[in-house]
């Protein structure tokens, strides 16, 4: 599937008109997103709770704060 | 100790900190691969460790605790204990000799010696020594006592007590004369063999007992002057695929002793549990515990018990965790992923290899096969804990949270993660960051 093809595979009708191809960011408006979600899960569950499909990733910033981010760019890893 | 600590490890600079904390922590690995733990010897405990003669004291698993916080199933062992020492005339005399202050309670840690679960190890208990021919030092820990109501869960009724009496009485005799009669038995390579085999030393132990029996069988059969007393001995030690667990932990324990106070280290060299608190200690940061609550086990139940039943992790077991076996070599054992509910055999090779991000080397020595021989994940490195956000993996059984009612499951439990940044944070404040 291309950036142009909607959901059901079928090509964009705005670019089977023959007019420019639609750049990448535009078929944005045209395409069903696929959603991965980084970090805090409550974005995720909301747009679950409407019927999304969205990946959550479990991610947290490294060494869990300021604090031991500085540890760690001292003692190394 | 046979390795010298390096003189640039001593002597901090600023501009090199973490090469110098490099450094030692590839000493402190050299020293977990360079050991030589043999079984070589049982021996009454007040034998092994000279304190417990003295005293009513109770050696316990996991960090220091008084009683007043203690879970139930450690209360339990408690009380039982204290019957079976003959310092309590009844469990109820015994539960109030505790709470009178009578008893004194120390970690197994503190006396060379680790102990399952509740980890109960006083004066009369016979003791399983495994020596560190490498650096000379030995560590203890008591027979395992089988399957069903026992007192490593909690259990302390008469059978229970009959059976620690049988073990000190008939079984503890007996292996220390098949044991003082042979070489002793290479640990190390009853563990690398066992890995081979689908046990991962903590939840699986069924082919390190089987090669455990068959190493002993011989001279135990030469020693014995009863065929009763032989057949009941090899029937209980074949009837039980837990039996080895406890020669893994004192193993694990003879390991990291060594280990610790390496100046600059951060490598854990102890993890445990009392069933209220898990503690670590750090090679550099001296005898002091970093705790947190512990967690409960997710896993699966034996039927008839839920959750509900269940009291929080509990026992010294986990020093088989810091040597990378138990949960950090999950791997190698995709039948047990499935016995503590961690997810698909095929779901196994990921915890050794999640763990692998957290260690600061791997023991070419105990491989697993199905990882393409990969060598299981070595040296805990608490700078690698917190910078992945990461807790160490624990495969664990599960106690019923009344006292005497025993195991009532099996899964696996996290390491809290505050016991690594507290003791990173410690480690910091000690070079002055």
């Amino acid at each position: 599937m291309s950036l142009n093809d909607n959901k059901n595979g079928k090509t964009d009708p705005i670019a089977r008109s023959g007019a420019a191809p639609l750049k990448p960011a535009a078929s944005l408006l045209n395409v069903a997103p696929h959603i991965v979600n980084v970090g805090v899960p409550g974005f995720a569950e909301e747009l679950a709770s409407q019927g999304v499909s969205v990946v959550q990733l479990d991610w947290r910033p490294p060494a869990g704060g300021a604090r031991l981010a500085k540890i760690l760019s001292i003692v190394g890893t | 100790m046979t390795s010298e600590i390096p003189s640039s490890v001593t002597t901090p600079k600023t501009d090199d900190i973490a090469a110098q904390v490099t450094a030692a922590n590839k000493l402190a690995v050299e020293r977990m691969l360079a050991a030589e733990p043999v079984l070589v010897d049982v021996v009454n405990a007040q034998e092994a460790i000279p304190e417990l003669a003295e005293g009513r004291k109770i050696l316990h698993a996991g960090p220091p605790i008084d009683w007043s916080r203690m879970c139930g199933p450690m209360r339990g062992a408690i009380a039982g204990i204290a019957v079976f020492e003959g310092w309590a005339g009844s469990l109820a005399d015994a539960e109030n000799m505790a709470a009178a202050g009578e008893f004194e309670f120390h970690p197994n840690h503190h006396f060379n010696a680790v102990g399952p679960m509740t980890g109960m190890t006083t004066r009369s208990q016979p003791l399983m020594v495994v020596e560190n021919r490498k650096f000379g030092n030995r560590a203890f820990c008591a027979i395992n006592e089988g399957l069903g109501k026992v007192m490593r869960f909690g259990g302390n009724d008469e059978s229970v007590l009959k059976r620690l009496a049988w073990l000190r009485d008939v079984a503890g005799p007996l292996m220390q004369q098949a044991l003082r009669g042979s070489d002793g038995v290479d640990v190390k390579n009853v563990i690398a063999r066992g890995l081979t085999m689908g046990d991962e030393m903590h939840q699986r132990n069924v082919a390190c007992s089987g090669l455990l029996l068959r190493e002993l069988s011989p001279h135990l059969a030469r020693v014995s002057k009863d065929a009763d007393q032989l057949a009941e001995l090899l029937a209980f030690m074949g009837g039980n695929d837990q039996f080895f667990l406890n020669v893994g932990m004192a193993t694990g324990k003879s390991i990291m002793d060594p280990v610790r106070d390496i100046p600059m280290s951060t490598i854990v060299t102890a993890m445990s549990r009392n069933g209220t608190d898990f503690g670590i200690r750090v090679s550099s940061l001296g005898d002091r515990w970093f705790t947190a609550a512990v967690e409960m086990p997710q896993g699966l139940y034996f039927p008839g018990f839920t959750e509900k039943d269940a009291n929080p992790d509990m026992g010294d077991s986990t020093i088989v965790e810091t040597i990378g076996l138990g949960g950090f070599a999950m791997g190698a054992s995709p039948a047990v992923a499935g016995f503590v509910g961690a997810g698909a055999a095929s779901d196994a090779g990921n915890y050794t290899r999640s763990m692998l991000d957290i260690c600061f080397s791997e023991n070419p020595e105990w491989s697993i096969p199905g990882l393409d021989y990969q060598g299981v994940p070595t040296g805990i490195d608490i700078r690698r804990v917190v910078d992945a956000g990461v807790a160490p993996v624990i495969n664990t059984g599960i106690a019923h949270r009344e006292p005497g009612i025993g195991q009532v499951g099996a899964g696996i439990v996290r390491a809290p993660m505050d016991c690594f940044t507290d003791a990173l944070e410690a480690f910091a404040l000690q070079l002055g960051i």
